[in-house]
């Protein structure tokens, strides 16, 4: 056998062509234990493939249907226009926020039938972190309002992020029952996932009341992705 | 600029984000070997995409660059859950118990335990090439090594990986002639449990 494992590893992933392939081809015919070290590497590529495809994906948390996702597409290019999202302008500088920047405001008719919808996601317990969030969020209210536009308005909250929303964690709760209780368009929700982790470490997460539980923080933020929402990233 | 062009675009790499989710946690799965874990992996990895999905010009090159995006969370993962070892030679295998035993006798198990017990740069190449298929150089550009690392480690992980395999299924051998079914019974109650 004049073949190293490498090159037979090569064959067997595909890797080897032209005269290579050919040289080794033509050798396998009458080479048994070149067949033979070809059978192992091809019967562990098999059975790797195999152990990890029964593999059982967590369920997840689906709001969308086929109809849903229709006419989302159908309102996308509305959305879109509206929301800036199809202007690629995410968050790059953190320490201004989307409004500061006038980051959507691209309306393609008045004022009055303009809605600008965004998520804002924050996913790390940082204080700092939390109060940019809020106050992104209360920037985007105020100056929507202002301009007598729609605005519509979610803070989802994941992984160490979710202590933004729990009342022993936070030091911002009377500040999210307050934005909560002065702006009907703003949602605060907390991922469903997230709450789980605390449960099985038996830790209540004890929500702040204004805050409501949601899907998985990846489900929501695809689904209003795909509804024409802008995500902004804390 | 063609904006209805580009807006279909996005909708598209939305989509396709959210469906590369079974085969990322998969992928996760191989390298952490915890389920839970391989979940939140994956969930941060999907978020990042989303939030870069605006650096991808080439949509030929959304598998590297997602898995690009899934290796350097795992990365993260370790360097901040492990600081002080040697990223490529973790390895994640659970000790052995009784109840470790009995699920070698799934050969599914056995592979997965396998591929556990493989130091954690080994692991890597060899999922990224046989679960997914993908080409070395594809998986020295997520890895960020030469192609004849990549070649070597695979090399070693694939005869790792034989060794251990032959080995526990010697393990089940010996348990299926075992005359002692009672106590194999037992065992398997526990698992059920």
């Amino acid at each position: 056998m004049k073949f190293s494992e490498d090159m037979i590893n090569a064959y067997a992933d595909g890797e080897l062509l032209g005269s290579e392939k050919d040289d080794f081809e033509a050798a396998l015919i009458s080479d048994a234990d070149l067949q033979s070290a070809l059978d192992e590497v091809q019967q562990l590529k098999r059975e790797l493939r195999s152990a990890y495809q029964q593999v059982e994906v967590p369920v997840q948390q689906r709001e969308s249907s086929a109809n849903y996702r229709v006419a989302s597409y159908i309102g996308l290019f509305l959305l879109a226009f509206s929301s800036g999202w199809i202007s690629g302008d995410f968050v790059k500088n953190p320490n201004t926020t989307s409004a500061q920047r006038g980051m959507a405001t691209q309306t393609v008719s008045a004022d009055s039938v303009a809605l600008n919808r965004y998520i804002l996601h924050i996913g790390t317990h940082d204080d700092e972190k939390f109060k940019r969030a809020l106050d992104e969020a209360e920037a985007l209210l105020v100056k929507y309002q202002n301009n007598k536009s729609l605005i519509e308005l979610e803070v989802i909250a994941n992984a160490g992020g979710l202590d933004l929303f729990r009342e022993n964690a936070t030091p911002y709760s009377e500040r999210v029952k307050r934005i909560s209780q002065a702006y009907p368009n703003i949602r605060f929700i907390a991922c469903s996932n997230a709450i789980e982790r605390l449960r099985e470490q038996g830790i209540e997460p004890n929500l702040i009341n204004a805050v409501h539980q949601g899907p998985t923080a990846l489900d929501q933020v695809v689904m209003r992705m795909n509804q024409g929402w802008s995500y902004i990233k804390i | 600029m063609n904006v209805f062009k580009l807006a279909c675009r996005k909708v598209a790499l939305v989509k396709r984000i959210e469906q590369s989710r079974s085969k990322l946690y998969r992928m996760a799965l191989a390298w952490c070997h915890d389920p839970m874990l391989a979940d939140d992996l994956v969930q941060e990895a999907l978020m990042l995409a989303l939030q870069k999905i605006h650096q991808l010009n080439n949509d030929a090159a959304f598998n590297g660059w997602i898995y690009t995006i899934l290796n350097n969370v795992w990365l993260g993962y370790l360097r901040k859950s492990r600081p002080t070892e040697d990223i490529d030679k973790i390895i994640v295998a659970d000790s052995a118990s009784p109840e470790h035993e009995v699920l070698l006798v799934q050969i599914d198990f056995v592979v997965r335990s396998a591929m556990a017990g493989l130091p954690n740069a080994q692991r890597q190449v060899v999922s990224l090439v046989d679960l997914d298929g993908l080409s070395y150089s594809e998986v020295a550009d997520i890895l960020q090594l030469p192609i004849g690392t990549v070649m070597s480690r695979l090399n070693r992980a694939r005869k790792a990986l034989s060794s251990s395999i032959i080995k526990n299924r010697k393990l089940y051998q010996d348990l299926s002639s075992s005359t002692d079914k009672d106590k194999f019974d037992q065992k398997k109650l526990r698992v059920v449990k």
